[in-house]
């Protein structure tokens, strides 16, 4: 082939053989219905697992008879449900269609990062807090027990290894998420600046 | 999900004739808009009509604020920067067109039919970031500067940057191939 020009490169682009994916109405409405449906089924899933934590604590409260532990498992419930509140907020949240159009590139990119940061960059309230909270307020006595007796420390070891390393793991991915994530946002503000620049 | 508010009848037959509209005149497009963003075939096919469902659904707040051309290309690229964000592809190795060619210069072979220039051209842009990406598939659809500007929200100046380079790139990159 000899060197290619500009339209060459055009023509081989826009030319490359397409499988002629057709996609009618009534695809992109059953689509639609799916989406919608799985959207419905995350939520009821998310739902689920604060419904079980809650009627876990709830059960604590009702067979502890420590005050410092019915306090704690009540404070776990409504955190549950304030991280439950804002994970429904963030799946019903506008997606893509609509307004999205409104926004060019840099500005979509740019706030899907955001979103994306924004979740990262606080695991603990949103996800690891309440989930910590209910464990340890659970396994008070036993925490109280070997304060008092030290020996039964080897009891839970491997529990607490298992714990920490999973803890350890979840905020090592979290926070190279979020790292990466201000890094990309980072080089946009370069470009804006450029685009401003550009503009001026 | 995305929460439209629910259309009119007359909205609705509205926004189905705009999607027929687009689908007649944007539908290889949008489908070499979708082989820019995703290799695997299936997950290829997932992304497409993900885009068509954006756009129907799009439909029912267009507006006329901008061009159909505009509304089309933003909604289609926002989908597919959505999908590589999802598949955490943002993670990997993807450059801007200011570093490619030194990533690109490795193992570049001389091309000698169209299709591997096409695969080259594909695996070029597969490599690239979200807006690059974005102004190289533009610039080959042959839409215009002023337009590439609108739908990315670069300004006039960095899109002739931007398109200056991805020139020179492809010059380099598709050169290789000339008889000696």
């Amino acid at each position: 082939m000899s060197r290619m020009e500009d339209s060459d490169l055009h023509k081989l682009w826009q030319d490359q053989a397409g499988g002629g994916t057709s996609i009618n109405l009534e695809q992109i409405r059953r689509k639609a219905e799916e989406t919608d449906a799985k959207t419905k089924q995350q939520l009821m899933a998310n739902t689920l697992i604060a419904v079980i934590l809650t009627a876990c604590c709830a059960w604590g409260i009702w067979v502890h008879p420590d005050g410092m532990q019915r306090t704690g498992l009540a404070l776990t419930m409504v955190w549950t449900w304030i991280a439950q509140h804002a994970s429904v907020k963030r799946m019903i949240a506008p997606g893509l269609a609509g307004e999205a159009a409104f926004s060019t590139g840099l500005e979509f990119y740019r706030g899907e990062l955001e979103k994306r940061q924004n979740y990262f960059r606080r695991p603990w309230l949103w996800f690891l807090g309440p989930v910590l909270a209910a464990i340890v307020f659970f396994m008070l006595p036993i925490l109280r027990s070997i304060a008092g007796n030290p020996a039964l420390i080897r009891n839970i070891t491997p529990f607490g290894v298992i714990l920490l390393v999973w803890i350890l793991f979840f905020l090592v991915r979290t926070r190279r998420e979020y790292l990466t994530a201000q890094k990309i946002i980072v080089g946009l503000s370069v470009l804006e600046g450029k685009n401003g620049l550009g503009e001026g | 999900m995305v929460r439209a508010p629910k259309p009119t009848t007359e909205q609705a037959i509205a926004q189905d004739d705009l999607y027929r509209q687009v689908d007649g005149l944007y539908r290889a497009s949008l489908e070499r808009l979708a082989r820019a963003y995703e290799l695997d075939p299936d997950k290829r096919r997932d992304l497409l009509q993900e885009i068509h469902l954006q756009l129907w659904r799009s439909f029912a707040l267009f507006d006329g604020r901008c061009s159909l051309k505009t509304w089309v290309y933003r909604v289609a690229h926002h989908t597919a920067t959505s999908h590589v964000i999802r598949n955490r592809r943002i993670y990997s190795n993807l450059v801007g067109l200011e570093e490619l060619d030194i990533a690109g210069a490795s193992g570049a072979e001389v091309d000698v039919d169209r299709l591997k220039a096409l695969e080259q051209l594909s695996k070029l842009i597969q490599s690239l970031k979200p807006l690059d990406r974005q102004v190289i598939v533009l610039y080959l659809e042959e839409i215009d500067a002023t337009s590439i500007g609108e739908i990315t929200g670069l300004s006039p100046t960095n899109v002739a940057m931007k398109i200056h380079r991805i020139k020179s790139i492809l010059k380099k990159k598709f050169r290789q191939g000339e008889s000696p």
